[in-house]
């Protein structure tokens, strides 16, 4: 990682590759291409649903009512304004699906695909730049592609692989600062990509920008000493690692104040999500932490399990050039970091670990792509060595998501598509319902094409969302009301007595639910 | 969606349950299907005679009813009990439940919630014949479909 030693490796031939690695590599990104196409019709509901459609539903409404800054996400009420991430995934989808006419499900899905189909030009840019031979870049997208974590949540209507093409991307830039004059077109682009990483999932960007910030300081202290940096190196900084941080910051603050404004708001800003966000520590020095986030669901899956550690392993402690080392150090730094900051989503969400899966792939292919190739000389050896881990992840898919990712949601089997399908049917455009029993997801708003207050059981004035139902959807009528089981209730007893007292309902039993749809009379 | 065409919807609706027509309230058209069917009692299956029903008791009569013409399921719909001679008496059918067969035979989505259940109070009516059908008047496509169903009320005191 040090700018100045940017001499290749002692290799004859830097820039040759086995036209068995390519072969493998190009197998893996067809088949990975054709898993994604295959399956990008699938309704949001295979897995997490409630993030997929939260996303999907803010696309969704942005292609109806174009794009505001205060974006709407309506499925906590009037105002319906309930920013989280800044939503450049969300517009790049909306867009597309707007001007192509296209299903928002599959382009959602695609357009994901493509920012991990992406992330090979950073990935290639910093091989270059770090002057590693070019093998390691086509291990990497192998080992990256049929990965189990990325092909099935590359696949989702997720703004993941977006965020974490910019922290890449942020990366590819930053590695030019470390040059005694770097140029400003590099301290833009990284401020940029840092800044664009950020605003869509902070999650997946401060890592990389801390990290990246570090890296900087300590070139400069190496470098420079104890001497006062001049101006340059501290607009540097500032643009680079301190402009995406603070812009961060920001919005943050901005969202925060504009939830305020919703009836939920005030339960989801960064202040009341603190813990859960970030963890504790007994979570931290838990082994089991560790257990199933790092090995069961990362180094396993992922970089081929005890084969892979031994790689990594290998390749970082047995004498090996300095800057290999120091590549698979800051790639191990980059891919820990998130889960030690944000333990409790790492630990509560399984598909978090896609915002940082790709720097313990690219620690593989190190050690994989450079490093083994200097232990042992034969031309097979990384194709091998490659394609291997490769059956392994393919295994590892295989028994894990593949069944997953093939699932059926029809109607009227499933219960979300079946309750939306009669909203959508039933209640006229325009309309909102109010739903109970299905926490704060998305699903039925999405699906339904209708704004809504889905009101979760730890809503503070959770009764008066069914006593007094329209007060929470603004100037939007009340078209209908869904009613699942749930343990706060209401029932589908108290849903009947409704029907009974106010005769403008009309009620649908569905699958468990009770959907109370507004008549409009004869 | 692939609808079927109005021939083949009202062969099949013909093969499932003969012996009903319908037809338009007001202009009095033929329902170009037959889109409605009472098919419980109290829980039971339609007996072929006439059934009898004791004014002081309860019923709950379940079917389905769907618009052919309109591809939907009429939402504000009537029970309507029609004396041989006076007035009918109509009686709101507010509780609707999926009904996936019929969704898959008609191969037709909007007809998920074509299920109904209704629970009316004899002593409403007067004793004697009464036929049943199913109403509605939403929008452009006012709906009516006879099932060839008929109770007779009879006093409570002749039920004991």
């Amino acid at each position: 990682m040090d700018g100045a030693g940017r001499e290749p490796l002692a290799e004859p031939e830097l820039g040759r590759v086995s036209p068995w690695l390519k072969l493998v590599t190009v197998l893996v990104a067809l088949g990975a291409t054709g898993f994604a196409v295959r399956h990008a019709g699938q309704p949001l509901l295979e897995a997490h649903a409630f993030r997929q459609t939260q996303t999907a539903l803010t696309a969704f409404w942005m292609m109806r009512d174009g794009w505001h800054l205060a974006y709407e996400t309506p499925v906590a009420g009037y105002p319906w304004s309930l920013p989280f991430e800044f939503p450049l995934y969300q517009a790049v989808v909306a867009a597309i699906a707007k001007l192509g006419g296209f299903p928002l499900d599959p382009v959602g899905r695609l357009v994901s695909f493509g920012f991990l189909l992406a992330c090979a030009w950073p990935a290639s840019a910093i091989a270059t730049r770090l002057a590693l031979p070019r093998r390691a870049v086509w291990v990497f997208c192998a080992l990256l592609w049929s990965s189990p974590i990325y092909l099935f949540w590359g696949r989702t209507f997720m703004i993941e692989t977006a965020a974490l093409f910019f922290a890449v991307a942020a990366i590819r830039y930053g590695l030019e600062l470390l040059d005694p004059h770097p140029p400003w077109g590099a301290i833009l682009l990284c401020s940029l990509f840092a800044t664009a990483a950020n605003l869509q999932k902070v999650t997946t960007g401060l890592p990389v920008v801390l990290i990246l910030g570090c890296l900087w300081l300590l070139h400069w202290l190496r470098h420079g000493g104890l001497r006062a940096p001049s101006i340059r190196e501290i607009a540097t900084a500032v643009c680079a690692f301190g402009a995406p941080i603070l812009i961060a910051v920001v919005w943050t603050r901005y969202t925060d104040a504009v939830k305020a404004a919703n009836p939920l708001g005030p339960q989801l800003t960064s202040a009341a999500l603190r813990s859960w966000n970030f963890g504790t520590l007994h979570q931290r020095l838990d082994p089991s932490t560790y257990l199933t986030v790092v090995w069961e669901r990362m180094l396993a899956p992922n970089a081929g399990g005890l084969l892979g550690v031994a790689l990594i392993a290998a390749a970082a402690l047995v004498p090996a050039p300095v800057r290999v080392r120091a590549a698979i150090a800051a790639a191990l730094a980059l891919f820990l970091l998130p889960i030690l900051l944000f333990t409790n989503l790492h630990v509560v969400h399984d598909y978090y670990q896609a915002s940082c899966a790709l720097f313990l792939i690219a620690a593989l292919a190190l050690a994989v792509g450079v490093w083994m190739p200097s232990l042992v000389r034969h031309a097979a050896v990384v194709p091998a060595l490659t394609a291997l881990l490769v059956a392994s992840n393919v295994r590892a898919f295989t028994a894990g998501y593949r069944p997953i990712a093939g699932r059926e949601f029809k109607i009227p089997r499933d219960r979300p598509l079946t309750i939306a399908e009669i909203v959508r049917r039933y209640t006229p455009p325009g309309t909102g319902f109010v739903a109970f029993g299905r926490e704060w997801s998305s699903e039925l708003g999405y699906y339904a094409q209708r704004k809504s207050f889905t009101v979760p059981g730890y809503f503070k004035d959770y009764a008066r969302a069914w006593q007094e139902p329209a007060g929470f959807l603004g100037d939007t009528p009340l078209g209908a009301m869904v009613v699942c089981p749930s343990q706060t209730g209401p029932t589908l007893a108290d849903a009947t007595r409704r029907l009974e007292s106010e005769p403008q309902w009309i009620l649908v039993e569905a699958l468990d639910c009770a959907v109370l749809i507004r008549s409009t009379g004869s | 969606m692939r609808r079927l065409s109005p021939a083949v919807a009202a062969c099949i609706a013909l093969v499932s349950r003969p012996g009903a027509s319908g037809t338009a309230v007001g202009q009095q058209q033929p329902v170009p299907a037959q889109g409605c069917s009472i098919e419980t009692i109290n829980g039971r299956a339609w007996p072929d005679s006439l059934t009898k029903v004791a004014a002081d008791q309860q019923i709950v009569l379940a079917g389905w009813a769907v618009d052919p013409r309109a591809h939907s399921v009429p939402l504000n719909l009537q029970l309507r009990f029609a004396p041989d001679a006076g007035v009918p008496v109509d009686v709101p059918v507010r509780y609707r439940i999926i009904r996936p067969d019929l969704m898959a035979m008609w191969r037709n989505d909007a007809y998920l919630i074509a299920g109904f259940r209704v629970t009316a109070a004899p002593h409403t009516l007067t004793p004697g014949t009464w036929r049943l059908s199913l109403a509605s008047r939403t929008g452009d496509t006012p709906f009516l479909c006879d099932d060839k169903r008929a109770i007779e009320v009879i006093p409570a005191a002749r039920s004991r």
